[in-house]
């Protein structure tokens, strides 16, 4: 958890300050001078690949341009819930206009300017670009969306950031939190899919989760979605194509992702192998050599240096 | 046009009262949730909306007073394996368990582990209990809350955000036309707080607040020099009462009137060194920062910096 203020820094060197700091070194944006009095205050938390903060400030305006995108690309989605005042949001040819209570999604890989009014106070959540695609592939299409107000999960959505924001939870609460964030902004974001599109996309959306939910079944295979859903096992095939892998591609990376985020966990005394089998492996020269592949070490070695960070 | 995962509703408002119990019984209980009865001393009426899908199943149930048992031919004359979620909304139920006895109320969530007998008495206080139902795959759950196999009841009752979301996840679950996509994601959702639960928790009263208190102090902040700020007035552009304001700032082990004395002390000896207000006589200075009784300004200027006004700008002009 870090925190910067501009409260003790000069009032004439508070804004070269929040565009060195902040703005340039943490969120690789470029910082309009404001013409009045300026104050900002940010808190940021890291979990792994996670980034969540609190930012609250008087008003000016953001760009991120397209140099800044070069210098620092990202593959992430930026998910904005405003607390107080407004922001505007332009990216490509869409505007969003947030007010108290309102989220947006912003595609981090696409130049951007905001204007941020007096005393806006925004939570944000920066999410690598997949977690949330693989859910809602439907919200590439465009570089920024907002939640329409109407949801009935938008309520949800908003509470489990503010619980994001907390400072006090641990990286396991952070990822079972951001993986119910995303499936929330999934359903909230739903009306946004064209309506021929959305008997399959959200059926996807129930394929992806049966399959997380049946991970530690050895005997998960496309046959067994297909039956489950009633649907052919060219569907099934057809659908995960859609998503740029194939079925055995994604369920084996998921696996091994479940490992990983145990293995991260502090709990020592479980065996690698019982991880393993728990995750639907069920031969571990198999898992141990896909995993030397993702993640370029061993098992051993990913839980270690977790260990030594604890 | 998308699957919607449609309800099934069984009521007994549409039979004759001798037959009520037993079609209850039959129906619901033996072929459902597989759990055997005994029949209320009083008159009976029942209804239950339940929605399937594949092992999960869930369901509002709302009914009159009776005694239901989970006995042990129950157990083994059912082929899945599964776990229950009882979220109680109106009315008292005791749930007697391995001598164990708890006893849950509104807005209260059990979870029970489906393989091991109990006895429940639904209690009757002059209005009809209700309850929503979550039956969930027990592989599903162990997977993710490992620590629910240490006992077979937990109730959970703390009002922890934790317990909220899953309140509120339970509630969306059980409500009308819920597509497939839905109904997955909501019950991975479910899943997900089930492990979340065992970790130590933020009390809900506690989070909302934090965020409020900043957004309080900023708004004082810059809206010192108005005399008129009051406890009154800043509650109001909130909407909160002002018994909420005295407890946000409670936390700052401060109160409002404090808090805001030092806030404008502060600001008045700020603008006293700063150069460019050599031209404001001190009054002017007192009263831009919300000051209207410049006795009462010099006073508690003294008190707080030991030093009257006019000597701390003469401090400052003299380096």
């Amino acid at each position: 958890m870090t925190f910067w203020s501009t409260d003790t820094v000069p009032e004439r060197e508070r804004f070269s300050f929040w565009r060195e700091t902040i703005c340039d070194t943490i969120f690789s944006i470029s910082p309009e001078a404001p013409s009045e009095r300026f104050s900002a205050r940010v808190r940021v938390r890291s979990s792994g690949p996670l980034r969540f903060a609190m930012c609250q400030s008087t008003s000016y305006e953001i760009i991120r341009t397209q140099r800044d995108v070069n210098k620092a690309p990202a593959d992430y989605y930026t998910i904005y819930l405003q607390l107080q005042g407004r922001t505007l949001i332009n990216q490509c040819d869409d505007t969003a206009s947030l007010d108290c209570n309102d989220i947006a999604l912003s595609d981090c890989r696409r130049p951007y300017s905001a204007t941020l009014s007096n005393d806006g106070l925004r939570a944000v959540a920066v999410l690598p670009r997949p977690m949330v695609n693989s859910r809602a592939p439907w919200l590439s299409q465009r570089a920024l969306h907002r939640i329409p107000s109407s949801s009935q999960y938008i309520d949800l959505a908003r509470r489990h950031m503010i619980q994001l924001m907390s400072e006090k939870i641990g990286d396991g609460e952070t990822d079972l939190l951001t993986e119910n964030l995303c499936n929330l902004l999934t359903l909230a974001s739903a009306p946004d899919i064209p309506p021929s599109r959305l008997r399959t996309e959200l059926q996807t959306a129930a394929m992806l989760t049966f399959c997380r939910q049946n991970l530690h079944r050895p005997e998960l295979s496309p046959q067994l979605v297909a039956s489950h859903f009633s649907i052919s096992l060219r569907t099934v095939h057809s659908r995960f194509e859609r998503l740029g892998t194939t079925f055995g591609r994604w369920l084996l990376e998921t696996r091994l992702d479940a490992c990983s985020k145990v293995l991260r966990g502090q709990r020592r005394h479980h065996y690698i192998s019982e991880i393993a089998y728990n995750c639907g492996f069920n031969d571990l020269s198999h898992f141990n050599k896909a995993f030397r592949i993702r993640f370029q070490m061993a098992p051993t070695e990913w839980r270690d240096q977790f260990v030594k960070k604890q | 046009m998308t699957p919607v995962i449609g309800t099934t509703t069984w009521s007994t408002d549409s039979i004759d009262e001798r037959e009520r119990f037993s079609f209850w019984r039959e129906m619901v209980c033996r072929n459902v949730f597989n759990i055997s009865v005994q029949a209320p001393p009083k008159r009976f009426s029942a209804s239950i909306t339940a929605r399937s899908h594949g092992a999960l199943r869930f369901a509002i149930c709302e009914s009159t007073a009776y005694d239901i048992d989970r006995t042990q031919k129950d157990i083994s004359n059912e082929s899945t394996d599964h776990y229950l979620m009882y979220l109680q909304l109106r009315g008292h139920t005791l749930l007697t368990q391995a001598g164990d006895a708890i006893e849950f109320g509104r807005n209260d969530i059990v979870i029970a582990d489906g393989r091991r007998p109990y006895h429940a008495a639904l209690f009757d206080d002059g209005q009809c209990r209700r309850q929503a139902i979550a039956v969930l795959p027990r592989s599903f759950i162990e997977a993710r809350a490992p620590w629910l196999r240490r006992r077979p009841v937990f109730k959970l009752a703390s009002n922890s955000v934790y317990v909220d979301l899953t309140r509120r996840h339970l509630l969306q679950l059980t409500a009308d036309d819920l597509t497939e996509g839905e109904l997955a994601l909501l019950t991975e959702n479910l899943c997900n707080l089930l492990a979340l639960l065992d970790h130590a928790d933020t009390p809900i009263n506690r989070v909302q607040p934090e965020l409020q208190l900043e957004a309080l102090l900023d708004f004082c902040r810059r809206n010192l020099h108005d005399p008129a700020l009051s406890p009154d007035f800043v509650a109001a552009q909130f909407g909160i009462s002002t018994r909420t304001l005295h407890l946000r700032f409670e936390k700052l082990e401060q109160t409002f009137g404090r808090w805001l004395l030092d806030a404008r002390l502060d600001a008045s000896s700020n603008a006293l060194r700063n150069p460019q207000q050599h031209a404001c006589s001190i009054s002017e200075i007192a009263y831009s920062c919300g000051f209207n009784d410049l006795s009462h300004f010099n006073k508690s200027f003294r008190t707080r910096f030991g030093v009257s006004p006019s000597k701390r700008r003469a401090e400052f002009l003299k380096r």
